[in-house]
């Protein structure tokens, strides 16, 4: 029983300090997100939302502030990760300091002289400054910065969930949900070329014109008003583009809509189901490289073409599509 | 010093000579000093900074980085109110519209996007340039965002029209001074706004115009007409100094049909034979089969040998009196035995501008049998130019004081008038000078009134270069600034004019002139506004006949004087005797012309086909005479003749007449825009008015003398050298192989003759098989292309080196522009350069030096050195055979660029869209374009702005390749052979370079690939590339006398 207890004793003794370091840098990393996030969305909500220039960094809280229809995001689901995993850390200091007691108390029983808390301070102590512990735990610190950084760093131009104030509050949830009309009637541009468009005002009178659609049933006149506006004053709309890539990546709506007979809802997300569109994917290289991995191609296609291997081929990425010149040019 | 072989290339004079300069740079990537102290000096760098300066601004910018970083600027998406049926966002639309940088009138596609003009193609239905542009109408497109053209009127165009119309009610003569008009609507416009003056004129001016080709015709055949050229159908081109694939009359439509007889069919090996005589060294001379140099002074006494000789053999009774010049004489009598041999199918053109040259010319062709064949006088070209005695007796008209208003419509006499202080002087005797103008030029500056006019790209026009095809100009886009088409503003002026629109002009003159009665009036005007042009009925009053109108009088006289026929002794007597002494010719530059266009960065810094010198004007010297006074490139030479003097840096060319010097024109302008001012001298005065025509060589009184004083010359020829035959250099690099002869034969650029062709069609390509072998092992993995492998081919025997692909690669691709300074640093960004070699003794005058154009661009070899190198995977093969580059991987290691054999990379060493130095008017702003708001509607928004620390190069357009799969997999068809075009290919006039899929057996490309006369650029090293060559072939089977002086020729040492 002794031996069992020192050698349980001994052992809880050197990973003490390691156990602490973790809860604490878990409890750090977790208390610094959700500053930052408040911090960030008291500043939105403050200046009535047009900042939309720090949206992006508010880790997904800003979500809820800004009203978003979605609930959960995956930014929240890491929060209320790291929230589990720092009281998990507590109840394992919890235990050490219990079974420490208990240690404390066989020892008392046998006759030994019991460790105080200072004693343990100062082996901790000892312990830190053994070389060995040093630099393991300087290595641990440092990956973590490193690992720390890197995520950081990959978000940094990614503004998945960016959601800026649109000129007009246009639904989507009226337009492409309830009354079910294609995408493609306004996005006409998706099918012919490079761009899908915003669509120009001539084609919301479609609809709209005088005798028209006058009256939302959510909005109101209020809006509609704004498109006849336009029209007759002949300044244009200034909606906010939400959807930006980088100038060094081509993207060709016709060549994933049709040749690819890509669903817009792969990329763009529910977008019948948003009243205010917000970027639903990242947009970010490993998501384009991603989905080219694994899309199936449409063999029939590129055995018209004449391809070598069109009775073989089954992803994008086998047709060349994580080649760099195909969108890096 | 190592034994030049005769059949040795060389590209230039200093590797030729081996000079101790070349040999210490010819061991270093980068051959000259960089002038490294100069660039990294306080001044050169422009900032003054202590350590502490230097951390603020570093702790700043990391700071300002950080944060810029964590923003997401708002961009904003503005769609149309109404969106145009017409525009498509994000899609090219195509315009057919007319080139109007030169007189050609060359039919070409006006690529947009988004409603602006970005890219210039040529129309293959156009009847005469078929497809082809030349470099400069590539570059027409950079014109139109020129901010610095004249933007709004001087007054009001209200004011302004009431000024000029009490101007022209005022009385007294009113003239229009207008360039060479081949529109029949202008010339009604001009005409109807004329007919309100009681006293008027229209003058025409071509400052670099041809008319003594239309008086000729006029003495002999009694109407003056400049004829079309058929080169098509010439089996046999000899040619007395015109550079008819360069600069002379109409380039492209000239080399579509030169190359067409270049073209060597395996299965039935012809081709057209070339001779030239010149004295300069023009592009066309160095594409000749024979080239004899014939000083400026005595190119009349060869041209009437060779009608001697011809009239000889036609039975004829010879000019007497005529001194052949000693260098040329075999060369004419080889020529006379080849045209009168192709009888009918023979062609001899001269670019001499004087009359009874011409003539000469036209009794040679004559005797020859070439009217109606080669020549066709019944389809006039009205491409060559005006009258120029027209101009000179209008100048001392205005300075007798007989002109009240003269209205000048794009013209620049003050630049280019060879009097121009006469003509200023004139000018100031006019009352009323208005000038409709692009810009506020040298002679626009000392009109009272100034009215902006239209690019030919906002403009409505109906050309007719050739009589009876008509080429239509149609906007491509709105004006740019508070500016009105010229024909808009004489409308304006005309009291009775029924519209004031040129739309309305150009649709009425149409549908009344050509209409034929098929489908309706609209649909017919429709029709050839979207093909471009109309060949077919025939207007009953062409340019021509209004032209002949213009000058009835003259003709009138003429045919009392002197009735149609040939007068060869009153001719002879007219050229008169040889001349010994030193010579000027005066020529016009690929590229830059006659200078009007020539405000354009993409023009300064193409580099001259034959020297490689960018953005200077230069003289051209002799080899002979550079070895007599030991002149070498960069020397200022001072010229002088006829009182007029230029002080200009020495080009040594080899095989230039011994005699003569050459100096182009266009440079020298005080307020041609911040692009061309203060670059180089004005060649113009030099060409004075001989008679009624513009002389442009100076046969007496010239000097030319060294200074003593240098200049610094920015020459891309030296650039990207290859040393083959020594160790270090690039095959040296192969050790242990160098031994074997066919890798020490092997040379970039592989040649024969079309003898050797018939006997082996393997001919001068001889040791690629001996390569293929050796390379047959290999330790690397092959790259597997299963769905296209794309290659291309250019044809060494069609190109003519004229540079058209070059501009086009620059136009399409972005391509940054980074001046004189920075060339000189060997930093010019081309992505596509061509190299031009010389074979033979420089200062052999027998015609056997030879020279041969090689474009060079990305070889995309399938084991790429560049991509062993890279140690960031910044540049990748593609599973279709293309080596990419990858700018956002790139971080400027420059390994890449070293370990490439070609040098065909390009390293961007500063932001050239915002360092302001590629702004500054110090640099002649040669990227300015990119810096401001209209500049930068130029750029193709398809290819990325590369940043600066980035590796760039040819990317075999893949933007081009990418759009035209796509619209194979949205047709669902297969790809069509040629449906895909490389912005290079499309622009060729000579059709010299192809493209398209190896996998597909039947392509062209694969065809090519599968030739005897196909190969790789040094194909030893084995870098596999998918771009190849195919060998040259000379029509020249070496005479009886070349082989003589081979065996008496030893190598000359400087």
């Amino acid at each position: 029983m002794n031996s069992i207890c020192r050698a349980i004793h001994s052992k809880i003794a050197r990973i003490l300090p390691a156990i602490l370091l973790l809860s604490l840098f878990f409890a750090f990393s977790d208390a610094s997100a959700s500053t930052m996030g408040s911090i960030f969305s008291f500043n939105a909500a403050a200046n009535g939302g047009e900042v939309i220039e720090t949206l992006d960094l508010n880790f997904g809280i800003g979500q809820e502030a800004t009203g978003g229809s979605l609930s959960v995001s995956r930014d929240s689901v890491y929060t209320s990760l790291a929230v589990i995993v720092g009281v998990l850390a507590l109840v394992v200091v919890l235990l050490v300091f219990i079974s420490a007691n208990l240690i404390n108390l066989i020892r008392v029983r046998e006759g030994e002289e019991a460790y105080s808390f200072g004693g343990t301070l100062a082996l901790t102590g000892r312990m830190l400054k053994n070389r060995s512990v040093a630099i393991g735990g300087n290595l641990v610190l440092f990956f973590g910065v490193i690992v720390f950084l890197t995520v950081t760093a990959r978000g940094v131009g990614l503004h998945q969930g960016y959601q800026p104030v649109q000129p007009i509050k246009f639904s989507h949830t009226v337009h492409a949900g309830t009354l079910k009309m294609d995408c493609q009637y306004c996005h006409s541009g998706a099918s012919l070329g490079k761009n899908a468009w915003i669509p120009s005002v001539n084609v919301c009178m479609n609809c709209h014109n005088a005798s028209g659609v006058g009256e939302g049933t959510i909005t109101g006149t209020e809006e509609i008003a704004k498109i006849r506006e336009a029209y007759d004053t002949g300044v244009p709309v200034e909606w906010v583009r939400i959807h930006n890539l980088p100038d060094h990546a081509y993207f060709n709506h016709q060549q994933h809509v049709v040749a690819g007979k890509v669903a817009c809802q792969t990329c763009h997300g529910p977008v019948e189901t948003m009243d205010e569109v917000y970027q639903f994917s990242p947009l970010s290289m490993g998501w384009c490289i991603n989905c080219h991995r694994t899309t199936r191609v449409d063999r029939d296609l590129y055995k018209i073409l004449g391809r070598e291997d069109a009775a073989t081929v089954k992803t994008v990425e086998d047709i060349g599509g994580t080649n760099c010149a195909r969108c890096h040019y | 010093m190592e034994e030049y072989k005769r059949n040795d290339y060389w590209n230039g004079l200093e590797e030729y000579n081996n000079t101790p300069q070349y040999q210490e740079g010819k061991s270093k990537e980068f051959k000259e000093d960089l002038p490294l102290e100069d660039a990294l000096s306080e001044e050169s760098l422009g900032v003054k900074a202590n350590r502490r300066d230097f951390l603020k601004i570093f702790g700043f910018g990391l700071t300002a980085a950080a944060l810029a970083a964590c923003e997401t600027p708002v961009k904003k998406a503005i769609p149309f109110v109404v969106k145009p049926d017409t525009v498509t966002p994000g899609v090219a639309n195509w315009y057919a519209s007319t080139c109007q940088s030169c007189a050609a009138g060359c039919g070409i596609l006006v690529k947009t996007r988004e409603g602006r003009p970005i890219k210039v193609e040529g129309n293959p239905s156009s009847p005469f340039s078929k497809g082809g542009v030349c470099a400069t109408g590539q570059a027409s497109v950079l014109n139109l965002y020129d901010s610095t053209r004249m933007q709004k009127p001087s007054s009001p165009w209200a004011d302004l029209d009431a000024a000029v119309a009490s101007a022209v009610a005022g009385g007294g003569k009113v003239v229009v001074l207008t360039p060479r008009i081949n529109s029949p609507v202008s010339l009604k416009i001009i005409k109807d706004f004329l007919a309100q003056a009681g006293s008027s004129a229209h003058v025409q001016y071509s400052p670099a115009g041809i008319d003594a080709i239309a008086l000729a015709h006029q003495n002999n055949f009694g109407s003056a007409v400049t004829p079309t050229y058929k080169f098509q159908n010439a089996d046999v081109v000899v040619s007395f100094g015109a550079d008819f694939l360069g600069t002379w009359i109409s380039p492209v439509e000239f080399t579509k049909g030169y190359s067409s007889k270049r073209k060597v069919n395996p299965e039935n090996p012809k081709m057209s034979k070339h001779y030239q005589f010149e004295s300069i060294f023009s592009l066309t001379g160095s594409n000749a089969d024979l080239r004899i140099p014939v000083d400026a002074g005595q190119d009349g006494a060869a041209l009437l040998s060779l009608y001697n000789l011809i009239a000889a053999k036609a039975g004829q009774s010879p000019v007497s009196g005529v001194n052949t010049p000693a260098g040329a004489a075999e060369g004419l009598k080889a020529a006379a035995d080849s045209l009168w041999s192709a009888k009918g199918h023979s062609l001899v053109v001269s670019g001499s501008n004087n009359v009874a040259m011409q003539e000469v010319v036209n009794a040679i062709n004559s005797l020859l049998g070439n009217y109606g064949k080669t020549i066709d006088m019944d389809t006039p070209s009205n491409q060559a130019g005006a009258n120029y005695g027209d101009m000179v007796k209008l100048v001392s008209e205005m300075n007798a004081g007989g002109v009240a208003t003269l209205i000048m419509v794009d013209v620049n006499p003050v630049y280019n008038y060879h009097d121009s202080a006469t003509f200023a002087a004139g000018l100031a005797k006019v009352k009323n000078v208005v000038a409709l103008s692009y810009r506020v030029d040298e002679t626009a500056a000392l009109a009272t009134i100034k009215a902006p006019i239209n690019h030919s790209m906002e403009s409505w026009d109906v050309l007719e270069p050739k009589k009876g095809h008509y080429s239509i100009v149609q906007p491509t886009v709105r004006p740019l600034f508070d500016t009105r088409q010229w024909q808009e503003s004489l409308l304006a002026w005309t009291k009775d004019a029924s519209s004031t629109k040129m739309l309305d002009a150009c649709k009425a003159w149409f549908t009344s002139a050509l209409y034929n009665g098929a489908g309706s009036t609209k649909a017919f005007w429709e029709k050839a506004v979207k093909e471009g042009g109309y060949s077919g009925s025939m207007a009953p009053m062409s340019v021509m006949d209004a032209h002949e109108e213009m000058h009835e009088e003259d003709a009138a006289e003429v045919a009392e004087g002197n009735s149609a026929g040939f007068d060869i002794a009153a001719a002879a007597a007219a050229i008169g005797g040889a001349k010994d002494g030193k010579a000027i010719v005066v020529y016009q530059k690929v590229g830059v012309l006659d200078g009007h266009h020539a405000n354009n960065p993409h023009i300064m810094e193409l580099p001259d086909p034959m020297t490689k010198v960018c953005w200077d004007n230069f003289v051209t010297i002799p080899y002979t005479m550079a070895k007599a006074e030991s002149i070498i490139d960069g020397d200022l030479m001072k010229v002088a003749a006829g009182g007029y003097e230029v002080t200009l840096p020495a080009v040594v060319l080899p095989a230039q007449a011994a005699n003569t010097v050459g100096i182009c024109v266009g440079y020298g302008r005080t307020a041609g825009g911040r692009v061309i001012n203060n670059i180089g001298k004005n060649a113009y005065p030099f060409a004075v008015a001989a008679g009624n025509q513009r002389s442009y060589t100076v046969t007496e009184g010239v000097s030319v003398s060294k200074t003593g004083e240098k200049m610094t010359l920015a020459k891309t020829q030296y650039y990207t050298g290859y040393d083959l035959r020594d160790e270090g250099g690039v095959a040296g690099g192969v050790s242990g192989l160098k031994n074997i002869e066919s890798r020490i034969d092997n040379f970039i650029v592989k040649d024969t003759t079309l003898d050797q062709y018939k006997e082996k069609k393997y001919a001068g390509n001889e040791n690629r098989a001996g390569i293929l072998h050796e390379n047959s092992l290999t330790l690397w993995k092959t790259h597997k292309k299963k769905g296209y492998h794309w290659g291309m081919s250019v044809d060494l025997n069609s190109c003519t080196g004229c540079s058209a692909c070059v501009v086009s690669c620059h136009t399409e691709n972005n391509v940054p522009m980074v001046g004189k300074k920075e060339v000189a640093t060997r930093r010019d960004m081309h992505w596509m350069r061509i190299d031009r070699y010389f074979k033979g003794n420089p200062d052999a005058m027998d015609g056997s030096l030879q020279v041969a154009h090689q474009p060079l661009m990305c070889q995309h070899c399938d084991n790429a050195p560049c991509e062993t190198v890279c140690p960031v995977l910044a540049t990748v093969h593609s599973d279709e055979g293309l080596n990419q580059q990858v700018y956002n991987r790139c971080v400027g290691t420059r390994y890449c660029a070293n370990n490439c054999p070609y040098k065909v990379r390009r390293f961007n060493w500063f932001s050239y869209y915002s360092n302001d130095k590629f702004n500054s008017d110090e640099r002649n702003a040669p990227n300015g374009h990119m810096f401001d708001s209209v500049g930068s509607l130029v750029l193709n928004p398809d290819v990325v702005i590369r940043a600066r620390g980035v590796m760039e190069k040819c990317s075999m357009c893949v933007q081009r390749i990418q759009e035209g799969k796509l619209k194979a997999k949205v047709a669902r068809k297969a790809l069509e052979d040629g449906a895909i075009k490389t912005a290079c290919q499309q622009s060729c006039p000579a059709d010299a370079i192809v493209f398209g899929d190896l996998n597909d057996p039947e392509s062209a490309i694969s065809k090519h690939f599968s030739n005897e006369r196909f190969y790789h650029a040094l194909e030893e090293v084995k870098t596999l590339p998918t771009v190849g060559y195919m060998t040259k072939i000379r029509n020249n089977n070496t005479p009886e006398w070349h082989k003589m002086s081979e065996a008496t020729t030893t190598n000359t040492e400087v």
